[in-house]
């Protein structure tokens, strides 16, 4: 698979696959992904469900359940987390590489007062005093817009709302000035005006901190507002890969295509009925052409069989790679 | 004639009281609640979370008695229809969470037939089954699937059941409540379309309650956007989504990403501050006034009565003009 070589790459996935075994056998839920990001950039992850891209991220972070394997190569600032030892990576998780899930409720203990828990990865990975990662977290809070973070931070997760819990996983996943923060569709569980204000500050202390976001998402309004590229995902291979401009001014793929007429907008004009793809989304499994060809409108005979390779298309966007037998052909 | 119409609807719920003595508590929902619905019309009711919308969805049915006001059902209070439960079948429901709707130890073909147990207790099992296979037949599943059970069905199978079913009866209206929300995307717009094809072959009403003002504005005729349990704006689709006049169907138009990245990049910091008000402490102004960009002191202390702004649409602000 051709790979543009990135000497400034933050992360470099190569090749990078997970299987689980399940009763009926093996299952492949990601095959054959290669991605690079560069420091500071925001990688936006979009696909449906099944499609693999929450897999991603937790094959990368060590968190793939008990009965999944990842193979291939994810090259943190040069160091291959898939080889690391659990303790090697616990120096790295909620330090040099965080993380915020869909569920804020999950990811907090509900125990332990919010601006404690803010404090302990300071305490652990930095090695400040107590009072000084205090400090610190309600500092951070206050900057997530926490009304009263003094004394926010000494009340329990349960007294925050839904909004400010998903604020709170932001500011502890940004406490430690993190080089890449991944986050599993962040603001899928909120409301518009909230997700609006979660997006908002993502992209502000990201910029801040020079830290590098993938954000996983089923969205794709959301990542034309925070992402500089988008990755599509499908069947646990990657369809399409363009500066966010170039994906959703000229997308190539049928599925991308198929995908951005499917979704219902405001501003545009109204067509009387919304496009659709037939069929639902396949997931895991291997195929052995496209995954998408039982739903292409396009297809042709030669899809079933060959496994599209991945090409770049530098025409409009110099970092643009399609998956499709019919690249050659397409506008 | 008008299909339904809400008269001046206020909905609840009790609350155990607390402590020995204590007397059950009310918790008012939603608040005085008007409008009317023609055959073959789709009123979209938008709203974020808490704001009474699912809680309106259910009142309208009488499946939760309204506190206060009325329901007309083509012009008869449905608190005086009587054996209501039998006129139902005229008027359906569907939920957001497809799969947990549907009894998992029944075959579709019972699943959805199993309603005209009530609606037509005369039917023979066999003409039950053939009434069942023909829903099927309209939400695009063949017969074979009507041996099915529920776990073989993917989400969006699942909600085409749901739909089936709520078709059996040969309704006049379906409330959907959050329809498509649990769907992918792909799977969500054929749903809308499903629901649209209905809608022109059999003159369906639909409610269409739903937080994705995008989904509303494909498939209303009018929307009506609710915060806090009150009604704040209704107009036309057409008026409403070329120019939303309250300053809070504005807020959430702004907030609703779209995939564009030339229109996001520029609203990014453009959210909302402020925090919403809770159900259990409303206040005593506008429901918006906390996070209101244009909020007076007036809109802390004295409620807006929702007024015509202009023929047709009505918004409830103080300082709303006419466009």
């Amino acid at each position: 698979m051709p790979l543009t070589p990135m000497t400034d790459s933050l992360l470099s996935i190569k090749d990078l696959s997970v299987s689980f075994r399940l009763p009926e056998g093996e299952t492949l839920a990601v095959d054959g992904v290669s991605l690079d990001l560069a420091p500071g950039e925001v990688l936006g992850i979009v696909g449906e469900s099944g499609s693999g891209k929450s897999q991603i991220l937790y094959a990368m972070m060590g968190l793939l359940a008990a009965n999944g394997r990842a193979s291939g190569q994810v090259l943190f600032e040069g160091q291959n987390l898939l080889s690391l030892l659990p303790a090697q990576l616990d120096r790295l998780r909620g330090n040099a590489v965080s993380m915020i899930f869909q569920d804020p409720m999950t990811s907090l203990n509900p125990y332990m007062r919010v601006g404690d828990q803010l404090a302990e990865g300071l305490i652990v990975h930095k090695g400040i005093s107590r009072t000084q990662a205090q400090a610190e977290a309600v500092r951070m809070l206050d900057r997530v817009r926490i009304p009263d973070a003094a004394a926010r931070a000494r009340r329990f997760p349960h007294e925050f709302s839904g909004g400010m819990r998903q604020r709170v996983m932001i500011a502890m996943a940004l406490l430690a000035k993190p080089r890449l923060l991944l986050a599993d569709e962040p603001t899928t569980a909120l409301d518009v005006t909230i997700q609006a204000q979660v997006l908002d500050l993502m992209a502000e202390l990201g910029r801040e901190t020079g830290t590098a976001i993938i954000l996983v998402t089923h969205d794709l309004g959301v990542v034309a507002r925070l992402c500089d590229r988008v990755v599509v995902l499908y069947g646990g291979r990657v369809m399409e890969e363009a500066s966010a401009e170039t994906l959703f001014d000229a997308p190539v793929h049928p599925y991308t295509r198929g995908l951005l007429a499917a979704m219902p907008r405001l501003e545009t004009a109204l067509t009387p009925r919304l496009g659709t793809i037939p069929g639902t989304p396949r997931s895991g499994g291997q195929v052995i052409g496209c995954p998408f060809v039982s739903r292409c409108e396009a297809r042709l005979p030669d899809c079933a069989i060959h496994r599209p390779p991945l090409r770049d298309l530098t025409a409009l966007d110099h970092r643009h790679r399609v998956a499709c037998h019919l690249t050659g052909t397409a506008p | 004639m008008t299909l339904l119409e809400a008269q001046g609807l206020d909905v609840g719920y009790k609350l155990p009281g607390s402590g020995l003595f204590g007397g059950s508590r009310f918790l008012p929902i939603v608040h005085d609640v008007s409008f009317t619905l023609e055959p073959g019309h789709t009123l979209g009711i938008v709203g974020e979370s808490g704001c009474g919308k699912s809680t309106l969805g259910r009142a309208l049915l009488h499946l939760t008695e309204p506190s206060a006001g009325k329901v007309l059902w083509q012009g008869q209070d449905m608190a005086t229809i009587p054996e209501l439960r039998r006129r139902r079948s005229e008027m359906q429901i569907i939920f957001q969470d497809p799969v947990a709707a549907l009894d998992p130890r029944m075959t579709l073909a019972r699943i959805v037939s199993r309603p005209l147990a009530t609606f037509e207790p005369g039917l023979t099992r066999h003409e039950a089954r053939a009434r069942a296979v023909e829903a099927l037949g309209k939400v695009g599943l063949s017969a074979d699937f009507a041996d099915r059970y529920p776990h073989e069905l993917s989400g969006g199978q699942a909600q085409r059941v749901g739909i089936a079913r709520a078709l059996v009866g040969r309704p006049k209206l379906i409330i959907c409540d959050e329809p498509v929300s649990a769907l992918d995307v792909s799977i969500q717009a054929q749903v809308i379309n499903l629901l649209m094809d209905l809608q022109e072959n059999l003159g369906l009403a639909l409610v269409f309650i739903s937080h994705n003002l995008a989904v509303v504005r494909h498939i209303s005729h009018e929307v009506m956007v609710m915060c806090l349990g009150r009604v704040v704006e209704y107009a036309p689709r057409g008026a409403f989504y070329a120019q939303p006049l309250h300053p809070y169907s504005q807020a959430l138009m702004q907030a609703v990403p779209e995939p564009d990245p030339r229109r996001e990049k520029g609203r990014i910091g453009t959210s909302l501050s402020g925090e919403l008000p809770s159900v259990l402490s409303p206040p005593p102004g506008c429901v918006f006034a906390s996070r209101c960009p244009k909020a007076a002191d007036l809109c802390r202390t004295t409620r807006p009565d929702l007024r015509e702004v202009v023929p047709g649409r009505l918004a409830a602000c103080h300082f709303v003009e006419a466009p």
